[in-house]
């Protein structure tokens, strides 16, 4: 494997990473509005397009947070692509019809293609992960939960009014248990790594 | 499922064995392909909880929903209509604005309850497990409904955690009922939990809000330096002298 180049488009994604209002002022300014067109004349509305819009950037947000993402194309294609996809996954499942659809039907580069192949193939895994979260009881959920929340698993402990051992053991044993549903999950069989 | 197995990875993650014990782990690992695959869907399952119950996670969501509405709303702003004001309304709006601008002057020479407490959300029912009046009294008590939060708490069979006395309370002081809220902060107290000294807090807030300065001060003393409100408590307190 070749090692890429980062963009200086980089800047996207670290300043989505810091939470930094100005740089998704920017995204909204310059980057949104194109998608929004497209989704407009592509049987969407306005409530639709942000929706499509705010996943996405999540989407990015939790990949660059989760295992890092360097950026090797610009922004402007990555963030488009993302998002067309995403609304022409929303027109499939939504409608039974054929969709036709206005596109300029331009080449798109190889690295574009492989960045959002990435982000992709990360939203699926996080999504599945997601999924089986839900498919765990509700105590293994919430002690979960409290044990990234909250600082020490002493106050976990303090606050679901057990004690630390029992606390650190059920920690293990439901991570361990959704480790087990993810293994076996079909889903996870047929993610592309 | 293997408990060991998942106790031993978590050990081996929070770096918690003995070098021996650490190359025995790595061996075993190594030699163990089905073990592998779940050590790997561990670590990544530690790493998909950190990031979605993150406070970073949570407080960039919230800012990107208040941006995107931002941008997604400023279009249809546009077109609200702009009155222009004759000479003499400017003089009318004026003399209102001082107006008001006096009255909250005096309403703010006394410091306020309201302006001290910010309870945090209340967050002790999980989706549809357990009492339906205890999720019924958190969902009202998040969205500020105090009196229905005070209501529900009431019919909640099981009431014995300090976390439920010390929401119940607040709940309580918004709707005036303080002896009954005090009663339950007394208790809390004088136990050991994590809402001790926050209980100190707010019997002082309750007592702001009934104006008994001399009873507020004295439990704003009371509050150690090592509490989470004792900033708040010093600045109420120097407001207050």
């Amino acid at each position: 494997m070749d090692e890429k180049k980062l963009h200086p488009d980089q800047l996207y994604i670290e300043g989505l990473l810091q939470n930094n209002s100005a740089i998704i002022n920017s995204i909204y300014k310059k980057f949104v509005p194109k998608v929004k067109n497209y989704i407009r004349i592509n049987s969407g509305d306005d409530d639709q397009a942000q929706d499509v819009i705010q996943e996405v950037l999540i989407t990015i947000y939790n990949q660059a947070k989760t295992s890092g993402l360097q950026l090797t194309c610009p922004f402007d294609a990555y963030f488009f692509l993302l998002c067309k996809r995403r609304w022409l996954n929303e027109l499939k499942k939504s409608s039974n019809k054929e969709v036709t659809l206005q596109d300029e039907n331009v080449s798109i580069d190889e690295s574009v293609q492989e960045m959002t192949f990435q982000t992709e193939v990360f939203d699926d895994k996080q999504s599945l992960f997601d999924e089986m979260f839900q498919k765990l009881g509700d105590k293994c959920q919430e002690v979960l939960k409290l044990s990234f929340v909250i600082k020490t698993m002493e106050e976990v402990a303090e606050k679901l009014n057990v004690t630390y051992g029992y606390v650190r053991k059920k920690k293990s044993l439901c991570t361990g248990q959704l480790t087990e549903m993810i293994q076996q999950s079909n889903r996870y069989k047929s993610l592309k790594y | 499922m293997n408990e060991e197995l998942y106790i031993t990875f978590e050990k081996y993650c929070n770096n918690e064995m003995s070098q021996e014990e650490q190359l025995e782990f790595e061996i075993q690992l190594q030699n163990n392909a089905n073990m592998q695959q779940k050590f790997e869907i561990y670590k990544e399952a530690n790493q998909f909880l950190a990031t979605k119950f993150s406070s970073e996670t949570m407080a960039f969501k919230n800012n990107l929903e208040a941006i995107a509405n931002e941008h997604f709303a400023a279009k249809a702003e546009k077109k609200t209509k702009v009155i222009a004001f004759k000479p003499w309304q400017y003089a009318v709006a004026a003399s209102i604005a001082i107006l008001f601008g006096t009255w909250f002057y005096m309403q703010n020479s006394l410091p306020q309850y309201g302006d001290y407490s910010h309870p945090e959300t209340a967050m002790f029912v999980e989706r549809s497990v357990g009492d339906a009046n205890l999720k019924e009294a958190q969902n009202a008590f998040n969205a500020k409904d105090y009196k229905k939060a005070a209501a529900s708490f009431e019919k909640v069979s099981d009431m014995k955690n300090p976390e439920l006395h010390y929401f119940y309370a607040i709940a309580l002081i918004e709707t005036n009922d303080y002896a009954k809220a005090e009663t339950l902060l007394k208790e809390i107290q004088s136990g050991t939990s994590v809402y001790k000294e926050k209980a100190t807090w707010y019997l002082a807030l309750s007592n702001l809000k009934q104006k008994k300065l001399e009873e507020c001060k004295i439990y704003l003393k009371q509050i150690p330096t090592d509490a989470e409100d004792y900033d708040n408590a010093q600045k109420l307190l120097k407001r207050l002298d």
